[in-house]
């Protein structure tokens, strides 16, 4: 069974998402993520199918271990985005298992993907911003949905969007924005509860390199504190001089993931939990 | 949950208004067909109050003790029937106006009808035949006449407004919660992507509800609003003509200080309902969304 969220959420509420040493930042405390022993993710012989078109996804087998950070790559139409949906319960497979926080997501209780969906940040491949409410509004709209109170909100939103370079956005709505500053804002939504997993679809693909490299460095940042990213991309600029594992996948079906993972024996023991960190 | 909080403002979307339009449309309709009902419901109430009257017509004779007394006797009668309100006999000097301008006013010395007036309460059915048979016992001759109910037609045409303008009134406020479960499932499907996003960030179906629910109060208060003070204004106004243009003391069927209350009421019923409503429909309709 899943830990209840706000168990978790006390720690996460005085943590600043922004990486020390920038505008408006404060300090990051080491976070220590608590896992049950299984990976973040575990899919099983799934296959994924749109209504009667070929699948998908088809015999997809991945592990993705907590505190990892993963590059998805593959060409247009290989399955990256359904990838992400089922990783996101957006979708259910029509065949194989999925594992999410250690629970089976086909048989989760509507609780239990509550919670699940509350410890994943999404960063959508058409943003999915709300057109008729403001930059701000759409950034804190997770924070609201979790009940953080609304000073502690307007204070994280506010630092966060200051230091993607959007503070002259606040008032903004989407439409009246770019396309980058719409993908910035929608990224800045996805970190902004500190998830456990972020799953990011062509996070960089509106914006330009200087941009690129602030939020991949923001990505790494929140991977080193243990936030496990699984990040679709065609960027060879963003994976070069990255060693992450890329998970490969064309036609539907996985094609390797190399190379694995790096990650460092678990320091401690907590009960049946382990703290996973990321080498280097 | 941070409560009270509205991520989809949805009465800033185009469109969206026109559900209050329809509220304040049916709220109107609702507030001037109940004010008719409760003018209906005081006319009828007025008549029904009034007598009706029956004449009786004892056979002519002249002025004499016998006559008198045979006349007081069947007073006293009519008095113990029950439903009678009063028994009133006319003077035989009116009696005699009432007859002159068909004798050609010659005062001959001719004996008048004892006419007598019988009062009873309109709800009462009195048993004429009976009656009838036991005053002819009496007074052999004697004739009743046709009986008067008060109001004349105005009583079954305000029975039958007032039936009428409350079902129309009460069919009114239905169809509001109807159109309120209606717009809310617009709304919705319209909404699904973000109704979807919400769910997507761990929202529960009551935060996502609220939202409806507030959409709903905020579009169906104002429209309950409107639609109130445009029927309130609009009988006001009908009122004040009617009064001016007739020699009817319209006043005394007007609407009573109790019924601008209950009328006043109506938004707030509607203000009380519209939330349960749109929090059921839209519960409903996420139940039928997968999860």
């Amino acid at each position: 069974m899943l830990q209840p969220k706000s168990e978790i959420t006390i720690e996460q509420r005085s943590v600043s998402l922004v990486p020390a040493g920038n505008a408006g930042s404060t300090t990051i405390g080491a976070r220590e993520l608590t896992f049950q022993d299984a990976p973040i993710a575990r899919l099983r012989d799934v296959t994924l199918r749109y209504g009667l078109r070929r699948p998908a996804l088809q015999g997809v087998d991945l592990r993705i271990e907590a505190g990892s950070f993963q590059f998805l790559v593959g060409p247009s139409g290989a399955g990256k985005t359904s990838l992400l949906r089922l990783l996101s319960l957006s979708h259910r497979p029509n065949q194989g298992r999925v594992d999410l926080f250690g629970v089976d997501a086909a048989h989760a209780s509507a609780s239990e993907r509550r919670t699940i969906r509350q410890r994943i940040g999404v960063v959508y491949q058409g943003f999915r911003l709300l057109d008729h409410i403001s930059a701000f509004d759409n950034v804190a709209l997770p924070l609201r949905i979790l009940g953080v109170e609304e000073v502690a909100t307007r204070t994280r939103v506010a630092e966060i969007m200051a230091w993607l370079g959007l503070a002259d956005l606040i008032e903004k709505f989407p439409e009246d924005i770019s396309t980058g500053e719409r993908q910035l804002v929608a990224v800045a939504r996805a970190v902004i509860t500190r998830p456990q997993l972020i799953l990011a679809d062509e996070p960089t693909s509106s914006v330009d390199d200087a941009r690129a490299d602030r939020l991949m460095s923001l990505f790494e940042h929140l991977n080193r504190s243990g936030v496990t990213v699984v990040l679709a991309t065609h960027s060879r600029r963003l994976m070069a001089g990255r060693n992450y594992p890329l998970v490969e996948i064309a036609k539907g079906r996985l094609l390797a993931v190399q190379p694995p993972a790096r990650l460092i024996p678990p320091l401690a023991m907590s009960g049946s939990a382990t703290r996973l960190a990321l080498a280097g | 949950m941070a409560d009270n909080y509205i991520d989809l403002p949805l009465h800033n979307l185009p469109g969206s208004r026109i559900f209050g339009f329809l509220v304040g449309a049916l709220i109107y309709a609702a507030v001037t067909l109940l004010s008719i009902a409760a003018i209906s419901d005081t006319i009828v109430r007025y008549f029904e109050s009034q007598p009706a009257l029956l004449t009786v017509a004892l056979p002519p004779a002249l002025p004499t003790p016998e006559a008198l007394a045979q006349t007081d006797k069947i007073v006293d009668l009519l008095r113990d029937v029950e439903g009678v309100v009063f028994v009133s006999a006319l003077e035989p000097q009116r009696t005699r106006r009432l007859i002159d301008p068909l004798v050609g006013g010659s005062d001959i010395g001719l004996a008048v009808p004892r006419l007598l007036d019988i009062g009873f309460s309109a709800g009462n059915k009195l048993e004429l035949a009976a009656i009838k048979d036991q005053l002819l016992e009496l007074t052999p001759g004697l004739a009743l006449g046709d009986t008067v109910m008060p109001g004349g037609e105005i009583l079954p045409l305000a029975s039958s407004s007032r039936m009428l303008s409350l079902i129309g009134g009460g069919a009114s406020l239905v169809l509001t919660f109807i159109a309120t479960g209606l717009a809310i499932g617009i709304a919705m499907a319209r909404h699904a992507d973000s109704v979807g996003l919400l769910r997507q960030m761990g929202a529960t179906d009551g935060y996502i509800a609220r939202q409806f629910e507030h959409y709903a109060l905020v579009q169906g208060l104002k429209g309950a609003a409107f639609g109130f003070a445009l029927g309130a204004a609009t009988m006001a106004t009908g009122l004040l003509i009617f009064g001016a243009t007739t020699t009817q003391t319209i006043t005394t069927f007007g609407l009573q200080p109790l019924d601008w209350v209950f009328l006043a009421l109506i938004p707030a019923l509607v203000g009380l309902l519209i939330v349960p409503v749109a929090r059921l429909v839209a519960h409903w309709q996420l139940r039928s969304l997968e999860a």
